[in-house]
């Protein structure tokens, strides 16, 4: 396979199905197994030092598809590729080193760290696992160098804390710091500012950027906040139903989305600006994803839709540069301009 | 005359590790047909003003003084018979997290109907009958009277609340983060849903939230809430592009939008302090870029000063205005 050499990861087709706890009737029945299909074929490349943002509404698959690509869920098929490894095929000691190189960062820091551990413990357990340091006023004052990095200080006082002892800003401070200990080159963020109190999320974000110039770490960013997707990603994709329909640069994606899905969930973000502006409504509410639509996954709520997106499903296609697009108004080359313009029967009840 | 207004109110929770002063002597008033914003951070305070207007606190909490001025009426000088002819029926509110808050083995008509046969002597039928012309009124079909909570989806269930809160056609509703846990369409969906109500309906509506976008598409007038106290009281829109309150002015610089310059945004240093043993002074002096000593030591009154626009801060002076 031909990989670009500036993607430090490369996800290929990947899939994750998840069974459905059937009723024990039916499987005596033999009814053949349901699945969730979560992630359902989707294709991305993250650059080096880039923060790529994956965006979509709850249960779009998000999550899932960060998950499966650190391998804390087994991908159903597919490939991920970090740094032109298949790390879908790797044994014992090459996973080892993917681990070490890759980490998450969790939503809740209430429930990621564990009580009964001071940031201290917390922060050198991925140093013990991997055996990183020699001694131990080594490991200490790695511990400190990285407290310092992540604003916790004065270190000393931080360092024999409890989760209960700080704030929830502080707590996800201190698991940014446990994903830094070992010098990662890739981390998954999924929402880690939903939980944190308004006042403080700005810190933790702007820390995130901060360690992305500093150390050329790239990020994958989870969110379904489209306003801290701006404020965060060089690119993002927009996910429904286990597909991504629209991936683009940041700015140009919110200001000109080009699939209906993604037009009227920009149009939906609230604002602080008392501008008026046309109310998208799409009718009804996602489907589950055990028996998604045929076709377009989206055409039972897309105003535009056609005979072709029941049957068919839309590829992934280029319509610009850096800009990609599941919809069959653009295969068909229906005048793009009439859907940049803002024809607002998306936008009509 | 406002149709609510709240003064001095003090709320204060005794917990085993001390007294928590969880709303702390705040001041404001709800005028007829307005729409009031409560903003704040978790924990400042805001749902537990909600609860003590609607007369639901419960021990340990308990409301030490003020009064609560309910169309001229001092609801917290009422029995617990007064308090009930008013609740719900002039009164009512949608609670936080829709999901939870419906109960799972009753019909979603039989709970929407629930108040209108305890308030209005109404006979089932009746009840079920008016309970589907308000599913209509918040866009779900009527048939849907007899499903279960579980057959709702999250955003059906929330419109289910909102159809609860307006069964007794009330005159003002309170709605905690109304919005919060939906997603980005549904909450459109609902924000759009309040605001067309509002205006067919005629009512008060004091609206909950941590959002100041949601605050900025709903309401006329909102309250800064810092720390169980009120720092700012405006009109949205000045509040949103004139704050004068150097917490306010924090919240709104943190703020990331999708409109406007990409440009780096700057925090608010620190964290919200402890309610037991809250900041002496300006409680939000520990975290303020522009503090004194004045802030440490004496505690700054709400203070009018422009025309309908109140700040609780020593950098303020009245006279000039800012």
């Amino acid at each position: 396979m031909n990989h670009d050499e500036d993607a430090i990861i490369d996800v290929v087709d990947l899939k994750k199905y998840f069974p459905v706890n059937m009723g024990f009737i039916s499987s005596l029945l033999g009814r053949g197994i349901i699945y969730v299909r979560a992630v359902d074929g989707i294709n991305l490349k993250i650059r080096r030092g880039e923060i790529f943002g994956l965006v979509g509404e709850s249960g779009c698959g998000k999550t899932t598809t960060g998950r499966s690509i650190l391998l804390l869920e087994k991908p159903t098929s597919g490939s991920v590729f970090f740094n032109g490894v298949d790390i879908t095929s790797l044994k014992k000691r090459g996973l080892r080193e993917f681990r070490r190189g890759t980490q998450m960062i969790f939503q809740d820091p209430y429930s990621s760290l564990d009580p009964r551990k001071t940031a201290y413990d917390v922060i050198s357990e991925p140093v013990n696992i991997n055996k990183a340091v020699h001694s131990e006023s080594e490991k200490k004052g790695r511990i400190k160098n990285m407290l310092e990095v992540v604003g916790l200080t004065p270190t000393e006082t931080f360092m024999y804390k409890y989760p209960h002892e700080l704030s929830g800003g502080q707590r996800q401070r201190v698991a940014v710091a446990r994903a830094l200990i070992l010098n990662p080159q890739f981390i998954v963020a999924d929402e880690p500012v939903s939980m944190i109190d308004v006042s403080m999320r700005i810190g933790i974000l702007n820390l995130l950027l901060d360690l992305r110039s500093k150390f050329n770490i790239s990020f994958l960013f989870i969110t379904h906040d489209i306003a801290i997707a701006r404020y965060m990603c060089d690119r993002i994709a927009v996910m429904y139903l286990g597909k991504i329909v629209e991936m683009g640069e940041t700015e140009d994606l919110i200001k000109n989305p080009v699939h209906p899905y993604s037009m009227a969930l920009m149009a939906s973000v609230p604002r602080l600006t008392s501008k008026k502006h046309d109310e998208p409504q799409i009718k009804g509410e996602v489907p589950t994803a055990i028996n998604p639509p045929s076709g377009c996954r989206f055409h039972p709520r897309c105003p535009y839709v056609s005979e072709r997106c029941r049957s068919e499903e839309p590829q992934l296609i280029r319509v610009g540069k850096d800009r990609l697009v599941a919809c069959h108004l653009h295969s068909r080359n229906l005048s793009k301009k009439k859907l940049a313009m803002g024809d607002n029967r998306v936008l009509s009840h | 005359m406002p149709l609510l207004e709240v003064k001095d109110l003090k709320t204060y929770f005794y917990s085993i590790h001390g007294v928590v002063k969880a709303v702390d002597g705040i001041s404001f008033h709800v005028d007829r047909g307005e729409s009031f914003g409560l903003a704040g951070e978790s924990g400042s305070g805001k749902t537990t003003t909600a609860l003590s207007i609607m007369r639901l606190i419960k021990p340990p909490g308990r409301i030490l003084s003020g009064e609560i001025l309910f169309d001229g009426e001092n609801l917290l000088e009422k029995t617990v018979n007064e308090i009930d002819d008013i609740r719900w029926k002039r009164i009512s509110m949608i609670f936080q997290g829709a999901m939870n808050a419906l109960n799972p083995v009753y019909r979603i008509g039989d709970q929407i109907g629930e108040a209108i046969i305890h308030h209005e002597g109404a006979t089932k039928e009746e009840a079920i009958e008016r309970s589907m012309e308000l599913l209509k009124t918040v866009g779900i079909d009527p048939s849907r009277v007899n499903n279960y909570p579980h057959e709702f989806s999250g955003g059906m269930k929330q419109r289910a609340m909102i159809a609860m809160a307006l069964a007794l056609s009330p005159d003002l509703v309170i709605a905690d983060e109304p919005t919060t846990a939906l997603d980005v369409i549904i909450q459109r969906q609902i924000i759009n849903l309040m605001n067309s109500l509002r205006n067919d309906l005629n009512i008060s509506l004091i609206l909950i939230t941590h959002d100041l976008s949601v605050i900025s598409e709903l309401c006329e007038r909102t309250g800064i809430f810092y720390a169980g106290k009120l720092l700012e009281v405006a009109s949205t829109k000045t509040l949103l592009e004139s704050p004068l309150h150097p917490y306010t002015l924090g919240l709104i610089r943190a703020f990331p939008s999708i409109d406007g310059e990409r440009r780096r945004l700057k925090a608010i240093g620190g964290a919200p302090p402890s309610l037991i043993e809250p900041p002496s002074g300006c409680r939000f002096h520990p975290r303020c870029p522009r503090a004194s000593p004045k802030c440490a030591n004496e505690e700054p009154e709400l203070i009018e000063v422009e025309k309908g626009h109140y700040v609780a801060c020593h950098l303020i002076c009245p006279q000039e205005g800012r």
